[in-house]
């Protein structure tokens, strides 16, 4: 199941205008240590600003420090809207969706570590 | 090539020590060019980084679950966002360390209160986050010297006596620096032989020396062709193995209470907690040489923990941090070298951040035997409430996140000469311990360190004990514990005064007890002379 709306993407690609999408998150435990590891990497790994706002609650946390994050206590069911502004600002927000849909590769890695 | 030496100083220790001469260098200029905020900030980052470089060899080196751990502890790290309150509250002017502590046991008070099983457990990582900076923080090379070499300088820093290993024998030789001061008493109870006073002596690294502590000369191997004949005063080390377990009495079978005065629970191992009634004095400003051990709750609580469990059940008196004077605080950026000034209890009001890291790690070892906490430099009642209201804050605060403690019962050290007056007015306290050495200095107003006024010593003595005939009973009436732990009570001759003042708690270096005990048992409890 997905939360997860469609980017509305500026126009033109290579104008850099602020991307947001909503996401909803579906692992079972939500963001504790290791999704936020994950998570704040793959924000790290792009130039653009990334901002992520839970519940609409219009606070707009950056989306590449683990510590506000993980302080956000973000859990199953809630909804995540992921900004980005900047280079690569589509890429960003449709990579990190991505990884909140994929529940944060947790089954894959725990496949691997078994 | 120099003459041959001969110096003479005061005996500060006895015994005798020949050893190759290892002259301290020149002391470092501290606060050097930088502000010291920029300087803490920059301490503080190449901490972090530091503890970076390692938990990422030591992940690489893991299997994929401790790398997951691991890997967070990283990240964490690496999130200039966990420094923002650190560096703020280094911005209001504290140091690195406690900047670091306090800051950093916020977020880990902020996981521990989460209802989320999962969030609660990461608080465990934070603290580990926590004391590895802590121990970056603190990882320069301690200042030390050969093993079994004569240590030669102005004066020694008691820490740095406690680093180093002794075992190869040495001895100590100072310019300066008084038979009274912490480092002199650290080499009696060591058996360490230590000459004072000796003036300022060009003495190279390297040369060969005697050093006969009983006399308080130095010369080097040239100057007398042959060792001392009279190699009096050594080996104090002799333990009391073979004397009566369980405490002494007196002649007329008045039952008196010996313990142990000790810098570190170290000191302890291989001595029988039968023979001592329990630690008397256990000094902590030794403990925790660098900001960074000071601010580490877990280490200290570690160290108390480890002279409770050693004592069996019998009490264990910790004094809280006596900093100031001569025993400097490690991340002092102002000058506390007034004897009168803020020091001990004063300082550590001034200074709450020590005082609530020391009262809860103290707090938490507590349940580990009978603790005692001694406050130091105490003048005024309002200064042991203050400390007590301490105290009790830290404890609702370790309840509430439901950490282990027990609050124990708060005493003072009486040697300041209003506070040893004023007995009855100390409600909150819950002992007394009189403290001579402190209290000697400030009757005859004549500063223990300072080799100038040493000869003033021996008035301030003897007023001393006039002032105790005075005081200690007015403590005693106030039906509450009363003990002596300065160097007077290890001195058989100032015994007969002491138990005629009315004490019957005496506290000592380990090495000092079998003669105490043998003088006791040749006395009345009112101090005469047993017949036969």
């Amino acid at each position: 199941m997905t939360g997860r709306q469609a980017p509305h993407a500026g126009s033109a690609p290579h104008l850099a205008s602020p991307v947001c999408a909503r996401v909803e998150v579906t692992h079972d435990i939500g963001l504790h240590a290791r999704p936020s590891v994950v998570f704040t990497r793959l924000a790290k790994s792009f130039p653009c600003t990334i901002g992520v706002e839970v519940n609409g609650d219009g606070v707009w946390l950056n989306g590449k420090s683990i510590v506000k994050i993980m302080g956000a206590r973000i859990r199953k069911g809630f909804v995540l809207a992921i900004r980005a502004d900047g280079i690569c600002a589509e890429d960003a927000v449709k990579a990190l969706c991505a990884l909140v849909e994929r529940n944060f590769d947790e089954e894959k890695s725990h496949a691997r570590s078994a | 090539m120099p003459g041959p030496l001969r110096l003479k100083g005061q005996g500060a220790s006895p015994g005798f020590a020949r050893g190759t001469a290892h002259v301290l260098p020149h002391a470092r200029t501290l606060n050097a060019a930088t502000a010291p905020t920029a300087r803490d900030r920059e301490c503080l980052l190449l901490a972090v980084d530091e503890t970076v470089t390692a938990l990422r060899a030591l992940a690489d080196g893991s299997d994929l679950q401790s790398r997951a751990i691991l890997e967070f502890q990283i990240e964490m790290l690496k999130d200039p966002a966990i420094l923002e309150p650190s560096l703020a509250r280094i911005r209001k002017g504290e140091s690195a360390a406690f900047a670091w502590a306090s800051a950093m046991d916020d977020y880990v008070r902020g996981f521990e209160a989460s209802d989320d099983e999962l969030i609660r457990a990461r608080s465990g990582d934070m603290l580990d986050i926590k004391n590895q900076v802590l121990r970056a923080l603190s990882g320069e090379a301690p200042l030390d010297f050969p093993r079994g070499s004569i240590f030669v300088g102005r004066d020694m820093a008691p820490s740095m006596f406690l680093a180093h290993d002794w075992s190869g024998g040495g001895a100590v030789v100072l310019f300066d620096g008084s038979v009274a001061s912490h480092v002199a008493m650290l080499a009696r109870s060591r058996g360490i032989p230590m000459v004072v006073g000796v003036g300022e002596a060009a003495i190279e690294s390297g040369r060969e020396l005697f050093v006969h502590g009983g006399e308080g000369s130095v010369h080097d191997i040239d100057g007398v062709g042959h060792r001392p004949a009279d190699d009096t005063g050594a080996e104090p080390s002799s333990q009391a193995k073979d004397q009566p377990p369980q405490n002494c009495k007196t002649a007329d079978g008045v039952v008196i209470t010996l313990c142990a005065n000790i810098d570190h629970p170290a000191e302890l191992e291989g001595l029988l907690p039968q023979l001592f009634g329990g630690i008397g004095l256990l000094r902590t400003e030794y403990l925790f040489p660098t900001p960074a051990q000071l601010a580490d709750e877990v280490r200290q609580e570690q160290i108390y923990r480890q002279a409770l469990t050693w004592a069996q059940g019998q009490p264990v008196t910790i004094r809280l941090f006596d900093f100031g004077a001569d025993k400097p605080l490690p991340d002092a950026e102002v000058d506390l070298t007034s004897y009168l000034g803020l020091r001990g209890i004063r300082l550590l009001l001034a200074r709450p951040d020590l005082l609530r890291t020391q009262a809860r790690a103290l707090m938490r070892a507590a349940p580990a035997g009978q603790l005692r906490v001694l406050i130091p430099m105490v003048t005024s009642p309002t200064e042991v409430e203050q400390t007590a209201a301490v105290f009790a804050a830290e404890a609702a605060g370790l309840a509430e996140r439901r950490i282990e403690h027990a609050i124990p019962p708060l005493g003072i050290m009486v040697e300041v000469p209003a506070a040893a007056l004023m007995p009855e007015g100390f409600q909150r306290a819950a002992f007394f311990s009189f403290g001579t050495n402190d209290l000697a200095q400030y009757i005859g107003a004549s500063a223990r360190d300072s080799a100038a006024v040493s000869g003033l010593h021996e008035a301030s003595r003897v007023a001393t004990l006039r002032f105790l005939h005075h005081t200690v009973p007015l403590a005693l009436a106030t039906q509450k514990p009363v003990g002596i732990c300065g160097d007077l009570a290890a001195d058989p001759v100032a015994l007969p005064e002491l138990l005629a003042c009315g004490f019957r708690e005496f506290s000592m270096p380990p090495a000092r007890m079998p003669l105490v005990r043998k003088a006791i048992s040749g006395l009345n409890a009112d101090g005469s002379k047993a017949r036969g």
